[in-house]
């Protein structure tokens, strides 16, 4: 039924894309839908444009994992969306044409502007398609059953088909129905999740049954350590970040067990799971082969539900506000998991996945990912974020594009605030389908990306479908956009503008085309090498270049009389290498490279709250200079 | 006459150029305020986030949701704001250009 729901999505968009392609025969028909989308359609779209793989398969897993900490993210990307109505909106649409370059260089008509305009879309939009291409790739891989790299390839063919037929008539009403889709989907989600209320023992309706962990106690007697249940024996003991884990054996085979507690010498043992790969690429999970049956089973539980625990502490239909009231509840526990790599006294290496306890006030407040309470440089870096969610989303070239779809200023207000009011909603469910999945036993370990959609198929193989077909469809439309925003800076602002090719609308349109089957094709090569990346993390990657490189020069162009050409160069160059540098030295990085993240020479992983002031006092240094020169040549 | 009163409507909609602005920088100011409140609390009193405030849900929750109900606010209000103005400078233009 996947497939069959999939190919249908994947018929409609193509097909819709070759019934559009008449209205791309003009530059402004290509990059700029001709101008004639209604704002209430272009609204939607915009929302099908920024609910992008991060938004629906990144916040809904970060929820199911790291609680309100995910929820931060959905609050900064919708915030930021007050910067592009208030300042950024109408006046980009009166002064551009086709892209962001045309607005900021309006006034100047300088070949650096054009330039670097240029390169900044194409580095944010590049490094916004990586994370689109590894979240289709992970989409495709449990919905096809297909590799991962095919399904990046399979979303990079389509969506070059997409853009090099139609342009952005038809990215437009992919996105709107992809827009729509998702949001009516996904409330319907939340519905059924609040209809189901809460358990301690959720077993997807009776087709999986739920996994009580295992318990056992080890005990010193005579100098040997003793298992409560005889058919294990105790091997030894390995401590990590402050747990504690034991090895037995059963039969020859090794488990691996976390110790949860230590009363009168007695140590009780709780099960985890663990995988092994050998040298010859054999895995083994949780000491048998691995197989289509033996994989890392799905977890995210509640453990006590307001003091309840049991039968008794199911709940039945919840409304939204108890729903929310009995998860911030000190006295429900929310059973988490966590991973950790180990060597055992063998020398070989181990994945061990285990739980741990967290009670419902921890959960439901921010800092089990971002250290709030920590210290001074771990607070800069939570501070850092949420300056870069509120000041990114006016600086995407494929969102800033969208303002010349429509045909005047008040339909771009009136399309952005529909685009509010769509994405404001879908952020709240995001929080509701989280701790859906947090909740429901379906969060897979190995990758939190696919929560929302295992949480559909928790209810009906239908649901997990359709939300599926639309994730992937969701991954198309922004891919679209973001190769539609390359092509119109390679084509128009580098090749026809700097390069002065004077090009006529069709060998303009012919470019456009040609640079998005080359961007494609680099995205796809850069979806498969960046594999099993964190999807959020480059996306974070994407905003804080973008808010670097380019929001400064818009919000100075706009609003500051001296602003100058070369002011508006210097801070566009300053902002992506500050933004760019940073992030390659912060300790996430280093933990990358397999160096120790301690050394890292920045303390912090989000760049923004450094670069983005730095582009700024670039611009304004630069341009009162160059002021000055003007004004002694004079 | 709908091509004249669409010309008036453009005229109206350029002369509201500077209301707008001042408008849009006001309430932006207001948001980044209420935004910027909201971090704060996170980084100097981190644990004030977990007094429940509404119908059982804590101050993360309320403040979180509301932050995004208040933007949907905002942007209404900027909204009618900008079309009220708009149609009554629309309005003065057409007047001039009938007399």
């Amino acid at each position: 039924m996947a497939i069959t729901i999939f190919l249908f999505f994947v018929l409609i968009v193509i097909g819709l894309s070759f019934y559009l392609s008449s209205r791309a025969k003009s530059a402004s028909g290509y990059f700029a839908a001709g101008g004639k989308i209604h704002w209430a359609v272009n609204g939607i779209a915009f929302a099908g444009d920024y609910l992008s793989a991060a938004s629906f398969l990144g916040i809904c897993g970060m929820i199911a994992t790291a609680g309100y900490d995910g929820f931060l993210y959905s609050i900064g990307y919708l915030s930021g969306w007050i910067v592009a109505l208030f300042i950024v909106a109408e006046p980009m649409k009166k002064l551009g044409k086709y892209t962001f370059t045309d607005a900021l260089d309006a006034k100047f008509d300088s070949r650096g502007i054009k330039l670097m305009a240029a390169i900044s879309t194409l580095i944010v939009s590049i490094f916004y398609l990586i994370p689109q291409m590894v979240g289709a790739g992970v989409l495709v891989q449990p919905l096809l059953g297909i590799p991962q790299s095919w399904g990046v390839i399979i979303v990079g063919a389509i969506v070059i088909t997409i853009v090099a037929t139609a342009g952005m008539a038809s990215t437009t009403y992919v996105q709107f129905i992809k827009g729509a889709l998702l949001v009516v989907f996904s409330l319907i989600l939340v519905v059924a999740v609040l209809m189901n209320g809460l358990s301690t023992t959720p077993d997807q309706h009776g087709t999986v049954p739920f996994h009580d962990l295992a318990t056992l106690t080890i005990d010193q007697k005579d100098g040997q350590w003793l298992v409560s249940d005889n058919a294990y024996s105790y091997q030894e003991s390995i401590e990590d970040h402050g747990v504690t884990f034991s090895r037995l054996t059963m039969d020859g085979v090794d488990s691996w067990w976390e110790q949860v507690s230590s009363e009168n010498g007695e140590i009780q043992l709780e099960e985890t799971q663990w995988e092994v790969v050998e040298q010859d690429g054999t895995k083994w999970v949780n000491g048998a082969p691995a197989s289509v049956d033996n994989q890392i089973f799905q977890v995210g539980n509640l453990e006590v539900i307001d003091g309840k625990e049991g039968a008794q502490a199911a709940t039945g239909a919840l409304n939204p506000f108890r729903f929310l009231a009995l998860l911030n509840d000190p006295d429900t526990q929310v059973r988490r998991w966590s991973s950790v790599n180990l060597t055992d006294g063998n020398g070989k290496a181990v994945k061990v996945y285990y739980s741990f306890l967290t009670p419902g006030n921890k959960v439901l407040r921010p800092g089990l990912k971002f250290k709030v309470e920590g210290t001074f440089a771990q607070k800069l870096d939570f501070a850092s974020l949420m300056l870069a969610l509120f000041c990114g989303t006016a600086a995407l070239p494929h969102i800033l594009i969208r303002y010349y779809t429509v045909p005047n200023r008040a339909a771009v207000r009136k399309s952005t605030i529909v685009a509010i009011a769509v994405i404001g909603l879908f952020y709240i469910l995001t929080l509701f389908m989280g701790l859906g999945a947090m909740t429901s036993a379906v969060i897979n370990p190995l990758d939190n990306n696919m929560s929302a959609p295992l949480l559909a198929r928790s209810f009906s193989e239908f649901l997990f479908a359709v939300i599926s077909a639309i994730a992937f469809a969701t991954v198309l439309g922004t891919v679209s956009g973001l190769i539609i925003a390359a092509s119109g800076a390679v084509a128009h602002d580098l090749m026809d503008r700097f390069g002065q090719m004077k090009m006529t609308e069709e060998t303009k349109v012919r470019s456009g085309k040609i640079a998005a089957v080359v961007v494609g094709v680099i995205a796809i090569m850069l979806g498969i090498l960046f594999q099993g990346m964190n999807v959020s993390f480059l996306v974070g990657l994407a905003f804080a270049v973008a808010a670097s490189a380019n929001l400064p020069a818009i919000i100075m162009v706009l609003f500051w009389k001296k602003t100058t050409a070369r002011g508006v160069t210097a801070s566009i160059i300053v902002g992506i290498l500050a933004a760019v540098g940073l992030i390659l030295l912060s300790p996430e990085m280093f933990t990358r490279y397999g160096l120790d993240p301690a050394t890292a020479p920045i303390p912090i992983n989000n760049p923004g709250i450094i670069s983005i002031p730095l582009s700024f006092i670039t611009l304004v240094t630069v341009s009162l200079l160059s002021k000055k020169v003007q004004a002694k040549q004079a | 006459m709908p091509h004249k009163q669409n010309q008036s409507e453009d005229v109206g909609e350029d002369l509201a150029l500077g209301f707008r602005t001042r408008i849009g920088v006001r309430l932006f100011l207001v948001y980044a305020l209420v935004y910027g409140i909201f971090v704060g609390i996170n980084l100097v009193s981190p644990l004030l986030m977990e007094t429940i405030v509404l119908f059982g849900m804590n101050l993360a929750e309320t403040y979180g949701i509301g932050l995004i109900l208040f933007a949907v606010l905002l942007a209404l209000i900027y909204n009618h704001m900008c079309a009220k103005k708009e149609f009554a400078l629309s309005q003065a233009v057409s007047i001039k250009e009938d007399a």
